[in-house]
């Protein structure tokens, strides 16, 4: 219970020389002064005692002796001597000697030193008054130093057993009521404070140990009680005094591990504690700055206007709640170094609500998502080749632009432009000339405009120039500049040189009324015109331009074409493509062809809608609707299909959309067509132009069965190189080369080539436009394996095909 | 053999020896004291030595410790004390000091039988071991 081991060894020692010790002392020294007094009150006066002790018995002796004198008839010696001997024992007397009428008797030895009483005394002897005698007697008695002594030695001796006796009774006695107990309680202390804390006082006695006991003891359970629920305590206490520590540990650790810096200050705003990021990002150590403002080490100023912006700390301090920072805050370090951080600031309180004691600032060095920032938002806004604007960063300034006009104040100029010999360049030297072009392009567009100028690639080979507060006379004087200055310039690849030309559309911004896409629609149709009117010139849109007319005609064909698209207002039409030999003979094989129903019911051919969707990219929807619809009849048909094959056309467009050769697997899927129906035609320039998904397409395709056609061939004038890449299984010859190949020598010649060339590669051939008999014969003589045109059979609608079909197939069942 | 012991054997001869008049006995007893005090070849120490048992009990209650400062036991003091005393008031000034040796006598009695000794306590409490 009590183990301090200096208290214990301090109090063991004290107890043992203590209180047994001092009672036995007082007893002892008690018993010696006690002793000492009686003995000498008891020896005061002694030699007067003794010698009227003395004297007294001399007086009773010589009494005596004068008695024993008045009966004796006769004084005989020999009774004398007897009766003196006696005396001298009754008196204890050492010698007596008796002188009678001159005559002496002595008995015992005198010595000078003895103590000698002399009586006197008058004798009858025999009683008879007349015989009247005198004598004297001495008497001796031991000498008187000799009895004080001897008294000293009764008086000590007695004095000494008696109050040795009383002393030892009383000692015991005292061990008994008093130094026992006390010393039993004091064991069981002992023991209580060797930690037998179980132990407990007597308590059976009733005098003041059993009530000093009982109230110790009660005091004990007390102590005990309050001990376990004091350890109680303090376990508590040091789980959570370690809890706390744990939790200060943590809290350091984190702190030190942290990314973020973290600076504590005081209520007034003065630094306490920075952490080591904290001490990294300031520059600052916290031994030097400890007490100093917060504003002193962290200057934050703004990033756009470099001016001093409030320190959140002192923000938080005033308003007692968590502030944040604004935007772009740059943290100036000591050594003028500059660091991107966002912080936060938050108030440290007492407790819930109670004052404020000081605030935390937290903050986030963000430089580096600051620059990925800043790079991301450059990325979006710029084209990577050329480093110019997008269309997107083009089109935003454009709008602030067209809201900022105002006629004859406030005009601005938009220059569409479109690089001439950029296919040429491409295909002759490949896309890294081509990229490299137009990065060359793009720093000759640099060069002539102003700051206050945007310069844009809007698309593959077309450039945007926004001439701000410029009108569009300077704007076309400009331009006309510029033509000057690429016609200057010679792109040179290699050993491949190449005159580079570009077409500029114009269009004035003067109001605010006018919406972004119109004027970037007129500027592209203007581009356009200059396009159609020879390339290399400078168009400027004007609202009565014919050339303007007719780009404004097709755009009006994409709300047509979507409403047809929505009403189901294509219809399919086949036309027979037969083999050269007979036309008569072989599996049918279609190519199907569309046509419009317009909203009056009149038939519209392709070449008056198809270049209109391809220019607004409604290619794709076109070529799903008829892959749709196709698959669709071919399904419903099939009993009459069967063995037949259908060429479909396919679009540029469709071959660049993801998601279109799965659209046709998927019909493929649900309609249950049969992959080996279907021939799928593609242009020559389609497929060159998108090569890469060209061939994707053809390879996944042909491994489920479809055949493909190049169509239009001999007009791209590609390489026969890409021949080898695409493997499609018909060539077909474009019909500018059949149609007169009768009487054009030459395009009998390229008919002949593109034959061979054909053939050589493993495909079948067939000619387009064939228009009569002459032309099938002399395509016999060259060789081609079928014919496609006027001359074999005119398109027809799919229906009526389908129903003649159903019609022949009974007639040759029965036999009619 | 103890002190304790030693010292009612001491106190019972002197007493006898003082009751009977041996002087001679008184005399011998304080040359033994005074042999023992200045030799410190004192008879328990002998007699425990002789029994196997390597020191004798001093039995006082006032055991030697930090106070002890000088280097001289207090039983041999007690001995030259003791001898110096009844020297003084048995041979010198019998007469005026008759009642010392009796003293000396009952006080090394009633220490052996009490084990409290006052004598070597003063003698500890001053500084002797």
């Amino acid at each position: 219970m009590i183990s301090d081991p200096h208290l214990s060894a301090r109090a063991d020692n004290d107890v043992q020389s203590s209180l047994s010790t001092k009672i036995s002392v007082i007893v002892f020294w008690f018993m010696i002064v006690a002793g000492m007094g009686i003995s000498f009150s008891l020896l005061h006066n002694s030699e007067e005692r003794i010698t009227t002790d003395y004297a007294g018995r001399a007086n009773g002796l010589a009494y005596d002796l004068d008695h024993f004198l008045h009966d004796q008839a006769l004084l005989s010696a020999e009774r004398i001597e007897l009766e003196l001997q006696r005396l001298k024992l009754q008196y204890g007397a050492e010698a007596i000697e008796v002188n009678l009428n001159g005559k002496s008797f002595q008995n015992g030895q005198r010595r000078p030193d003895q103590a000698l009483f002399a009586r006197s005394f008058d004798f009858h002897p025999m009683g008879d008054e007349s015989a009247r005698g005198s004598g004297i007697s001495y008497i001796s008695f031991a000498p008187m130093h000799e009895a004080i002594a001897e008294e000293r030695k009764q008086v000590l001796i007695y004095m000494g057993v008696v109050l040795l006796s009383f002393g030892l009774m009383l000692h015991w006695v005292l061990r008994k009521i008093l130094t026992q107990p006390f010393q039993h309680m004091v064991q069981t202390a002992k023991s209580i404070t060797h930690d037998e804390t179980a132990l407990r006082f007597p308590e059976d006695r009733n005098d003041e140990f059993g009530f000093l006991a009982r109230f110790i003891n009660k005091a004990l359970d007390f102590i005990t009680l309050k001990q376990g629920e004091l350890r109680e305590a303090l376990d508590k206490v040091r789980l959570s005094e370690a809890s706390l520590r744990a939790e200060k540990n943590l809290i350091e650790v984190t702190l030190h591990s942290i990314g973020d810096a973290v600076i504590t200050t005081d209520a007034a705003g003065n630094i306490q504690y920075l952490n080591p990021m904290a001490e990294k990002l300031t520059g600052w150590k916290i031994d030097d700055v400890r007490g100093k403002p917060v504003r002193q080490v962290m200057q934050l100023i703004d990033e756009e206007h470099r001016r001093s912006v409030e320190n959140p700390v002192e923000a938080c301090l005033r308003d007692g709640h968590v502030t944040g920072s604004v935007e772009h805050v740059v943290l100036v370090r000591p050594d003028g170094s500059e660091v991107d951080v966002v912080n936060t600031a938050a108030p440290i309180r007492s407790e819930d609500g109670g004052p404020l004691i000081g605030a935390v600032l937290v903050v986030h060095d963000v430089s580096r998502a600051r620059r990925m920032a800043k790079q991301l938002a450059h990325q979006a806004s710029h084209d990577d080749l050329t480093g110019l604007a997008n269309r997107r960063e083009f089109e935003r300034i454009l709008t602030k632009a067209v809201n900022s006009a105002e006629p004859g104040s406030n005009e601005h100029t938009l220059c569409y432009m479109d690089l001439d010999q950029f296919k040429i360049v491409n295909d002759t030297c490949g896309h890294i000339a081509g990229d490299e072009l137009l990065r060359q392009f793009a720093a000759i567009l640099r060069g002539r405009i102003r700051e206050s100028d945007t310069v844009a690639r809007l698309g593959g080979d077309e450039f945007g120039i926004l001439f701000q507060h410029c009108e569009i006379d300077v704007a076309r004087r400009i331009a006309e500049s510029l033509l000057l200055r690429v016609k200057e310039f010679r792109f040179v690849w290699k050993e491949h040189a190449f005159d580079v030309g570009v077409s500029i559309g114009l269009v004035s911004i003067s109001s605010s009324q006018q919406s972004v896409t119109d004027i970037m629609s007129a500027a592209d149709v203007a581009c356009y015109a200059a396009k159609e009117a020879g390339r290399h010139r400078v168009h400027v849109y004007r609202l009565d331009d014919d050339e303007l007319k007719q780009r404004h005609g097709e755009m009006r064909w994409v709300s047509r074409l979507n409403k047809a698209l929505e009403q189901d207002r294509f219809r399919l039409y086949c036309q027979r493509i037969a083999p050269v030999a007979d036309v008569n003979q072989g599996n049918p094989h279609y190519e199907l062809l569309i046509r419009l129903l317009d909203e009056e019911g009149k038939l519209v051919p392709p070449l008056a809608f198809i270049p209109a969707a391809e220019r607004y990219n409604l290619m794709t929807s076109i070529d799903r609707w008829v892959v749709r619809k196709a698959f669709e009849a071919f399904s419903a048909n099939a009993g009459i299909v069967s063995g037949w094959r259908f060429s479909i056309n396919l679009s540029g467009q469709s071959l660049c959309d993801e998601t279109f050769m799965k659209f046709v697997i998927d019909t493929f899927k649900q309609t249950g067509v049969s992959p080996e129906q279907i021939c799928f035609e593609i242009t020559e320039t389609t497929a060159v132009a998108n090569l890469t998904q060209a061939t994707r397409f053809i390879a996944v395709l042909k491994g489920m069965g479809c055949r493909f056609s190049l169509d239009d061939f001999g007009t791209g004038l590609s390489s026969f190189g890409y021949l080898q890449t695409l493997k499609v299984d018909y060539l077909k010859i474009d019909g500018s080369f059949v149609r007169d190949m009768t009487s054009n020598p030459v395009n009998r010649a390229v008919v002949e080539a593109a034959n061979q060339i054909g053939h050589a590669m493993g495909m079948q051939t067939i000619a387009e436009f064939v228009e009569n008999g002459e032309i099938l014969r002399v395509l016999g003589e060259i060789g081609v394996n079928y014919a496609q045109g006027y001359g074999v059979a005119k398109p027809a609608p799919m229906e009526e095909i389908f129903a003649a079909a159903s019609q022949a197939v009974p007639q040759r069942s029965t036999g009619t | 053999m103890t002190e304790r012991t030693f010292r009612i054997i001491l106190g019972a001869i002197l007493l006898a020896a003082l009751y009977f008049d041996w002087r001679l006995v008184i005399y011998g007893y304080m040359v033994v004291l005074a042999f023992e005090g200045i030799t410190n070849w004192r008879i328990p120490t002998l007699v425990s030595r002789l029994q196997g048992n390597s020191t004798a009990g001093s039995d006082c209650a006032l055991s030697p410790g930090e106070k002890a400062r000088i280097n001289f036991e207090a039983e041999r003091a007690l001995r030259l004390a003791v001898a110096a005393f009844l020297v003084v008031s048995y041979i010198l000034f019998n007469k005026e000091l008759w009642f010392f040796p009796w003293f000396i006598g009952f006080a090394l009695f009633g220490a052996g039988l009490s084990g409290i000794c006052p004598m070597v306590m003063g003698f500890r409490w001053v500084g002797f071991r």
